[in-house]
């Protein structure tokens, strides 16, 4: 049975996603610590971020060296996702459709895995730029009936 | 803020701070020094400190012995003992003589952030004593962690064997009673173990 991790204060947390969206560590690095925040997300955040498979299983994938699947994981409900080769083919983008914010955010990268990547964190930024650091503002609107929704 | 507790040696600051505390429509109680406070000990309300009781108890407040949010005051104060003080956990720093209105806008703001940022020392301070359990391998093991590394590429990191690294991380993750590696990590970032890290150590 999964633990429940406890929340960490939303500016470390949001420190964090800056440090993975600056791209410091090796990619696998970055998706195995994108899981390890989604974890302790701040509560507020809780209702909209989650990842979308358990730890063993999110670990398996990158000890295959899958990091394209295990970076779809870091969106919470699939459909949210879009992936589509860039024009001339040496890219991917990345579409996350983010409910709270009501609008996509897209993110690109040479892999599925670095466009997700760049998605998830620009996502997470905007959110932040949009109720602050501290996300008083998003309680709000979670408690206005967006509780079910998923970037 | 119903309850002030002021700490200061001196009895003519402390009268004209209980005073204006009054005037507030709140109720100050006062002590001498730093060690009838702690005989008392109170938990609830908000410390106003003389700046020469500050050290010991930011100490206690570091600590966790102190759960309640902490102003200091002081003549003259420089520029580094107020940095200090902030930098210990200090809520504000005001200069004596205190103005009415300063006084009645630092109390508002202490409401508002006092409980938050005391829950922050408590979680941080329960951080690092759990933290400072660990032996030196297993506080490496828990650096690499952080920036999301394997058993694999933290044994190639700290030029032991994997299974050496799963027997650390097995013991670190007990001592910090962690239920899963992000629970680590979130006990490590809480420590502050994060401004430990040396980038170029990174894969």
């Amino acid at each position: 049975m999964a633990h429940e991790v406890g929340p960490l204060d939303a500016s470390l947390w949001f420190c964090r996603v800056e440090m993975i969206a600056r791209r410091e560590l090796a990619i696998e690095n970055s998706l195995r610590h994108a899981a390890h925040l989604l974890q302790m997300a701040p509560l507020p955040l809780r209702p909209i971020v989650r990842l979308a498979t358990d730890e063993d299983r999110f670990e398996a994938l990158l000890d295959a060296g899958d990091f394209d699947a295990a970076a779809r994981h870091l969106v919470a409900q699939p459909t949210a996702l879009t992936l589509e080769p860039s024009s001339d083919g040496t890219q991917v983008a990345a579409a996350i459709s983010c409910v709270v914010l009501k609008r996509v955010i897209t993110g690109v990268g040479e892999t599925e895995a670095t466009a997700i990547l760049d998605a998830w964190t620009t996502c997470l930024l905007a959110i932040k730029a949009r109720f602050g650091e501290d996300l008083e503002t998003l309680c709000a609107v979670n408690t206005d009936g967006m509780t079910k929704t998923r970037h | 803020m119903s309850f002030i507790h002021i700490v200061d040696q001196d009895t003519r600051r402390r009268a004209t701070l209980s005073r204006k505390i009054l005037e507030l429509r709140s109720h100050a109680e006062i002590y001498e020094d730093c060690s009838e406070f702690t005989q008392r000990l109170p938990h609830e309300g908000l410390l106003l400190v003389a700046n020469d009781e500050a050290p010991s108890l930011l100490e206690l407040l570091n600590e966790g012995s102190i759960e309640l949010p902490l102003i200091v005051y002081a003549e003259h104060p420089d520029m580094s003992e107020v940095v200090e003080a902030v930098q210990s956990g200090a809520l504000d720093f005001l200069e004596w003589p205190i103005a009415q209105e300063r006084l009645r806008d630092v109390l508002q703001r202490a409401e508002e952030l006092g409980t938050r940022k005391i829950a922050q020392i408590r979680k941080r301070t329960a951080a690092r004593n759990r933290v400072s359990a660990l032996s030196p391998r297993e506080r490496d093991v828990l650096l690499a962690l952080l920036d999301g590394g394997s058993n694999k590429t933290i044994a190639e990191q700290l030029a032991i064997s994997p299974r050496t690294v799963e027997i650390h991380r097995g013991n670190m993750m007990r001592k910090l009673g962690a239920v899963s590696s992000g629970d680590a990590v979130r006990i490590a970032l809480y420590a502050g173990l994060d401004a430990d890290y040396d980038p170029k150590a990174r894969p």
